[in-house]
């Protein structure tokens, strides 16, 4: 088996006293597009930075390329693409002298690609980023990030302030990174119906708790939300979510009958993800 | 054909399954003859904004299950009709059927009825 | 395969250094005093080693502030290299720096002055090191060693000569030592918000806070000039204020007339161009202001701030006037048109500095006019305080006054 590009193993992380990660485990190998999907503040851009080495997990290690996430050797560095959620550093900069000052630190830098993205997000390479909106902001970071193809990609809450044409558009871009770069991809959001579109797995996190990772497709086809009148149902085959006094989600169903189920649904991405927070 | 595929990412489907079920019904409902090319997984999911993967599990299955067919260095194609894609055409209905069976329940109308007033319906 | 060999060391030297407002306030002013080192030689002794000991500490605060820079920029970890070619940029110009003051210092030939540069290395390498760490420190680590230094220029005629060899065994230490100092330029969690609260207060001293529970009449009062300078307009109105009763305080026993009115005014001043710095900072916050029920369009808004600014330049008529009055009469000494004059001055400064920034939208073209204005309201004042003893005088400063707050009220609408 291949050596992961990322790699999680019973990651611990608190700040000031309160617990952000709790044993985390998670592998993002080359053409995955994972989708971290939870609430604000259920531990997201923690274990996003933890990738990065910003943060250096209490217990358990995060493993980049094979290197320590926070030793990385500077040629990895290159092979790594990264935005934040708050966009900046580039200030007093036109979009030219930041993105020519950028490239000079990746040997790999494609620049017809550039071009191509700037022409297509409309930015004008004279403007002062000072002067450009979030949105505007967030296009160019992201140029920055892909424009060396990374190999493995990390974006917190990547397409928020895009427009939703913008956002297609990008979409495209990332399929594009994972499948012909062979690139991994790891990306927060709370738009389900982006993750729906983009991700290949998703990554459920739930108060600083890997709830899920596993395939989309296998998620959606097996995710089911049981409803039943006596809470002793038997649900023991399968993994339990959540569980209500009348209802539980479980993980696993592959089309049995449950003695004593009501009923039992299909769970769009964003109704899991809603009844999951219930 | 691309015109006639969309997909919605909040309907309770996994996407890979409304595009199987989309060109199931395109080729049943006789959209798609036999032999007709297949545009490439990319392109269909670029029109679509889904992931490639999603686009390529689908039509997978469309071949292992012979409504398509695909040779080395060719482009995918609507295979042969059989006997067995005509029974199709009743199994489409299953779901939403399935469906209304389940509210004429809840509504306590019984079967007769039902099939009375589709009767109705059908000669509107 | 080396990315490095085909970047030039100068790169982004302009955007990094120069055009960024918050690293920008600190270098231009010591590339200015590192100039006037060299002008310094021939006119003053005293204004040589002032404009040393400046221009270091400011160099150390910029390259300190780009430190805080790195800490706040997430990506600035992946980028390899990225770190080493910002701080080489700023490592030259601490050379060129270094070597204008040793050469203005040789053509001087006064070798104590070399003392002085020691000193002011050693302050500005603590400043850096300090700040590469602790983001939350950087104006209170500016301020407090820009205050020793320049207590050490004032108070200390000529520093002593074994000074020299013992900041260069603190230098040794420090580079020696400098591997222990093991998180620089490291993410914190806190920097990023540090970092722009640096922005846009600019060199404003004052710490977020500070007397804040007695300046809310004040604000109320100067609304919306308040809104956009922050709850810092009132402090520095009690600040000022605070100063005025000190010094007409310390006047009683010693004659200090004359040192204090231009403590003053430069105080006056300096606050005016921050006050207009941190307002130019919230530009985007007009909106707000339009969309709360207060005015009917944004031209009465606007008229609004203009009336807020004519109320400040009065507020600070009466009191310069009085507080000059206190410190005039223990001593019998009672030149009431220079009074009136100065007071009126003051005021039109103001207003004059406002209307300035009515104008100017874009952020660098207002640096340098608020700089100019500075210095030419300081040098007014200052002249019609010791020359404005006829009529003549008052009633011309007296038109000045009324031009400005008539300048003021019809730039507004360019605002």
């Amino acid at each position: 088996m291949t050596q992961p590009l990322l790699s999680y193993k019973n990651v611990c992380k608190s700040y000031q006293q309160r617990q952000i990660l709790n044993n985390v485990n998670l592998d993002i190998e080359p053409g995955m597009v994972v989708g971290l999907l939870g609430k604000n503040g259920a531990g997201k851009t923690t274990l996003l930075r933890n990738a990065l080495g910003l943060l250096t997990p209490e217990q358990g290690s995060v493993h980049v390329f094979g290197e320590k996430s926070n030793e990385l050797s500077a040629h990895n560095k290159t092979r790594i693409g990264y935005v934040a959620q708050q966009t900046f550093g580039y200030e007093g900069f036109k979009i030219a002298d930041a993105l020519a000052l950028h490239r000079s630190f990746y040997p790999d830098w494609d620049e017809v690609l550039e071009n191509k993205w700037l022409t297509r997000f409309e930015l004008n390479p004279t403007t002062a980023i000072n002067d450009l909106s979030i949105g505007q902001r967030q296009t160019l970071a992201l140029i920055m990030a892909m424009a060396y193809r990374p190999k493995l990609l990390i974006l917190d809450e990547p397409v928020a302030s895009l427009d939703p044409i913008a956002r297609r558009e990008f979409m495209g871009d990332l399929f594009d990174l994972a499948l012909d770069s062979d690139s991994g991809i790891l990306f927060s959001s709370h738009i389900t119906s982006d993750i729906e579109r983009v991700a290949s797995h998703i990554a459920l996190i739930k108060d600083g708790e890997l709830l899920i990772m596993d395939e989309l497709d296998l998620i959606r086809d097996t995710v089911r939300k049981v409803s039943f009148a006596d809470s002793r149902v038997d649900l023991s085959a399968y993994k339990v979510l959540n569980k209500q006094p009348n209802s539980a989600i479980i993980y696993g169903y592959t089309g049995q009958d449950i003695a004593g189920s009501i009923a039992i649904n299909a769970l769009s991405l964003e109704q899991l993800f809603v009844e999951l927070h219930g | 054909m691309l015109e006639f595929i969309n997909v919605n990412p909040n309907s309770g489907d996994p996407i890979y399954k409304q595009l199987h079920e989309q060109i199931v019904r395109l080729i049943v409902g006789g959209q798609l003859a036999t032999g007709d090319e297949l545009p490439s997984v990319r392109k269909i999911a670029d029109h679509l904004a889904v992931n490639p993967m999603t686009v390529s599990r689908a039509i997978g299955q469309l071949v292992d299950q012979g409504w398509l067919e695909r040779r080395r260095g060719q482009a995918t194609r609507v295979a042969q009709k059989t006997t067995q894609k005509t029974d199709q055409q009743e199994t489409l209905l299953f779901k939403a059927i399935d469906q209304l069976i389940q509210q004429a329940q809840q509504l306590d109308v019984p079967q007769s009825t039902l099939s009375e007033l589709i009767k109705k319906r059908w000669e509107l | 395969m080396n990315p490095a060999s085909n970047r030039p060391w100068y790169q982004g030297i302009t955007s990094l250094w120069l055009k960024e407002a918050g690293c920008a306030s600190y270098f231009i002013a010591a590339l200015i005093s590192t100039l006037l080192c060299l002008v310094a030689i021939g006119v003053d002794e005293e204004l040589l080693e002032l404009m040393i000991m400046f221009s270091t500490i400011s160099m150390y605060s910029a390259i300190a502030w780009q430190s805080i820079k790195m800490q706040a920029t997430e990506w600035q970890v992946l980028v390899p290299d990225y770190c080493k070619h910002v701080m080489f940029q700023g490592k030259f110009f601490l050379v060129v720096n270094n070597i204008i003051a040793l050469s203005s210092i040789t053509i001087a030939g006064n070798a104590v002055l070399l003392t002085t540069l020691c000193v002011a290395n050693l302050l500005g390498i603590i400043i850096w090191f300090l700040n590469r760490s602790n983001s939350h420190l950087f104006t209170a680590i500016c301020y407090f060693f820009f205050l020793i230094s320049i207590l050490i220029c004032v108070l200390i005629d000529q520093l002593s000569l074994w000074l020299a060899p013992i900041c260069a065994l603190g230098f040794i230490g420090i580079v020696l030592a400098h591997k222990t100092f093991t998180n620089a330029y490291r993410w914190h969690s806190d920097s990023l918000a540090n970092y722009r609260q640096g922005l846009q207060s600019g060199w404003s001293p004052i710490p977020s806070g500070f007397l804040s529970n007695y300046g809310n009449a004040i604000n109320k009062q100067l609304f919306p000039l308040s809104y956009f300078v922050g709850a810092s307009l009132s402090q520095y109105l009690i600040l000022i204020a605070i100063f005025c009763g000190m010094a007409v305080t310390v006047n009683l026993f010693i004659n200090i007339i004359e040192h204090a009115v231009f403590i003053l005014t430069l105080l006056l001043f300096t606050i005016v161009t921050l006050s207009l710095w941190s307002k130019i900072q919230k530009q985007n916050s007009w909106e707000l202001l339009f969309t709360l029920p207060i005015y009917n369009s944004s031209y009465s808004a606007k008229v609004a701030l203009s009336h807020s600014a004519f109320k400040l330049a009065i507020m600070i008529a009466a009191l310069f006037f009085i507080t000059v009055l206190a410190l005039v009469i223990p001593h019998q000494e009672l030149f009431l048109f220079n009074i009136l004059g100065y007071a009126l001055a003051c005021a039109s400064g103001v207003l004059f500095s406002f209307a300035i920034s009515n104008v100017c939208k874009n952020i660098n073209l207002l640096g340098v006019f608020l700089c100019l204005s500075f210095g030419f309201n300081m040098g007014l004042v200052n002249y019609i305080f010791d020359h404005g003893d006829s009529l003549l005088v008052l009633v011309l400063v007296s038109l000045y006054t009324v031009l400005m707050a008539g300048l003021n009220r019809f730039t507004v609408r360019y605002i």
